[in-house]
């Protein structure tokens, strides 16, 4: 059986094809202004990738901030049930999920049957998110891509003060400015994001947890220096799969239903015009191993 | 004659006000930038030349605001809700005002005032650039509307567009989705007035709103912000002709008091 999940994310649209639970063709792409037309432009690549015909899929699974959009998936499920879904199953023994999207920070509690217990979120604010990131790279005049291995020759750490991404921007400026060296100013943004998304796992984190309950998802989790100042911040090893970015995709094709669909797929009509985009790097095996 | 000064030195702007005695008689604005101590001292000359004294004339000066202690021209600091509060009653004590809001370029102020307008409490957000000049700032630059026509282009809308993030980072991406689904630049600026005037009145409910409200800071220039804010609140507001400069005034009050105790 030939399923595809859909992840649209407010920054990039994800999808994993899997043809009888092996990964067969996956995408990533940005979402831009039409997340709809995203969908279209990463399932597509997907198929031509896996080299399938769209009518041979039986189940497309919508998920992520666009899911809604996406008007001819059969099933659509919220990104907290398909990441959880895809950590259980590529690390069974997963309790806490902390899931780094472009624009939200999602921390997951799975009871020890790996069903959703509770769960928050980054709500409105941007701090500590990929587009914290992003507008540091950008005010740097760095690559985004380049974050974590810029950090790597750190001796000290500076201290970004200020937690706003917009202030943060001006305070990273002025320490440049100030003539700091980069990889502390890297090295400091990166313990800025460990801090907020800690203080949001403290809370959620059960007291008997044993080892190798962390699972690290989202996109956020490619950069190795927020990997490291987490693992610093929290003192306990972290689960990050070969390419974070795509686990929620993947989650939500593995909650695809077993049974065909009552009425078969809705054309793919392009509404809107947006020109392809290229495809971003992803890993060769997603979702198993760990960094 | 006595002659004082204040110098705001705010995260955005920088200004003076120079009083002869109780009467203002010059000012001046140099964005802070990088530099406040040299936008304090463009914003000091700017005062002096439209007062044409000589600096020497100057007897005391008082600085205030986010920067205030950067600065070496001013004898001493006050923080900038004492400040304001002073201006405040400057201009306003005559209208009987009991609240204060007060927009910066990166923070944003409630101050609630006794019937003296003596300060009773404040709230203060400096934390978040959510519902500050950034706001307007970054927007309008989404937008493409040059800062200045944010306020009258909103006043033509008919139906506001509802900005749903309170994020500055999350509201670009919105209103750029909004642009793109076709919505009327006006609908979306009047949108970003109702989103900004919405979260400060949520902030001023925490200290209490009593009329008279006077608004000021460099937004309050806005005459769609000032609307916007009558609509939300349901009466109208106090303007003064010079918003940007009140705290300004309210330093170079208290340098006087100060210099009038010492004697």
């Amino acid at each position: 059986m030939i399923v595809a999940g859909i992840d649209v994310g407010a920054i990039s649209t994800k999808t994993v094809i899997l043809n009888n639970n092996q990964f067969v063709g996956w995408n990533i792409l940005d979402t831009g202004l039409y997340p709809r037309q995203a969908a279209i432009n990463s399932l597509q690549h997907s198929l031509k990738q896996a080299n399938i015909a769209y009518n041979q899929i039986q189940h497309i699974v919508a998920t992520g901030h666009g899911r809604k959009t996406v008007d001819f998936a059969t099933v659509v499920k919220t990104e907290i049930m398909a990441c959880a879904k895809a950590a259980k199953q590529i690390l069974t023994t997963s309790r806490i999920i902390i899931d780094l999207g472009g624009q939200g920070i999602r921390i997951i509690l799975l009871d020890t049957n790996g069903v959703v217990e509770n769960f928050v979120t980054n709500d409105k604010c941007s701090s500590g998110t990929g587009c914290f990131l992003d507008a540091m790279a950008f005010a740097l005049g760095v690559e985004l891509k380049e974050l974590g291995n810029l950090a790597d020759k750190s001796q000290r750490a500076e201290t970004i003060s200020t937690k706003c991404t917009i202030f943060a921007e001006s305070e990273v400026i002025s320490l440049v400015a100030r003539g700091k060296n980069m990889a502390d100013i890297i090295a400091g943004l990166h313990e800025s994001v460990a801090k907020k998304v800690v203080s949001l796992t403290k809370p959620l984190m059960p007291a008997n947890m044993g080892p190798n309950s962390l699972f690290l998802a989202g996109g956020v989790g490619k950069n190795k220096g927020v990997v490291q100042a987490l693992i610093k911040e929290l003192g306990m090893q972290l689960f990050v799969p070969n390419d974070p970015q795509i686990i929620t995709a993947y989650g939500a094709a593995l909650l695809a239903p077993k049974t065909p669909p009552t009425t078969p797929l809705k054309p793919l009509t392009t509404t809107q015009t947006q020109p392809l985009q290229n495809t971003h790097y992803t890993s060769k095996t997603p979702g198993v191993g760990n960094n | 004659m006595v002659v004082t000064a204040g110098v705001d030195i705010g995260s955005t702007y920088t200004k003076v006000v120079l009083l002869d005695d109780f009467k203002r008689v010059g000012y001046g604005l140099a964005p802070t930038g990088a530099s406040s101590e040299g936008a304090a001292q463009d914003a000091f000359n700017q005062a002096l030349q439209m007062a044409k004294i000589s600096k020497e004339a100057v007897k005391y000066m008082v600085s205030t605001g986010y920067g205030r202690r950067i600065t070496t021209l001013a004898n001493e600091t006050i923080s900038e809700i004492s400040a304001n509060a002073r201006g405040s009653k400057w201009i306003g004590q005559k209208l009987g005002i009991r609240t204060i809001i007060d927009i910066g370029g990166q923070d944003t102020k409630v101050i609630s005032l006794d019937e003296n307008c003596n300060i009773l409490n404040f709230a203060m957000n400096d934390k978040c650039a959510a519902g500050t000049g950034r706001f307007f700032e970054l927007l309008a630059n989404v937008l493409d509307v040059p800062l200045d026509e944010m306020g009258p282009v909103s006043l033509k809308s008919q139906s506001p567009v509802d900005i749903t993030t309170t994020c500055l980072v999350f509201a670009k991406s919105e209103v750029a989705a909004n642009i793109a689904n076709g919505k009327k630049k006006e609908d979306l600026i009047a949108g970003i007035h109702r989103a900004i005037a919405r979260r400060l009145i949520v902030m001023a409910k925490k200290v209490g709103i009593q009329r008279e409200v006077f608004f000021d800071g460099g937004p309050a220039r806005n005459i769609g912000m000032r609307k916007t804010f009558e609509t939300e609140l349901g009466f109208p507001i106090h303007v003064p002709d010079l918003p940007q400069i009140v705290t300004a005034t309210g330093a170079a009050l208290i340098a006087y008091e100060k210099l009038m105790q010492s004697k």
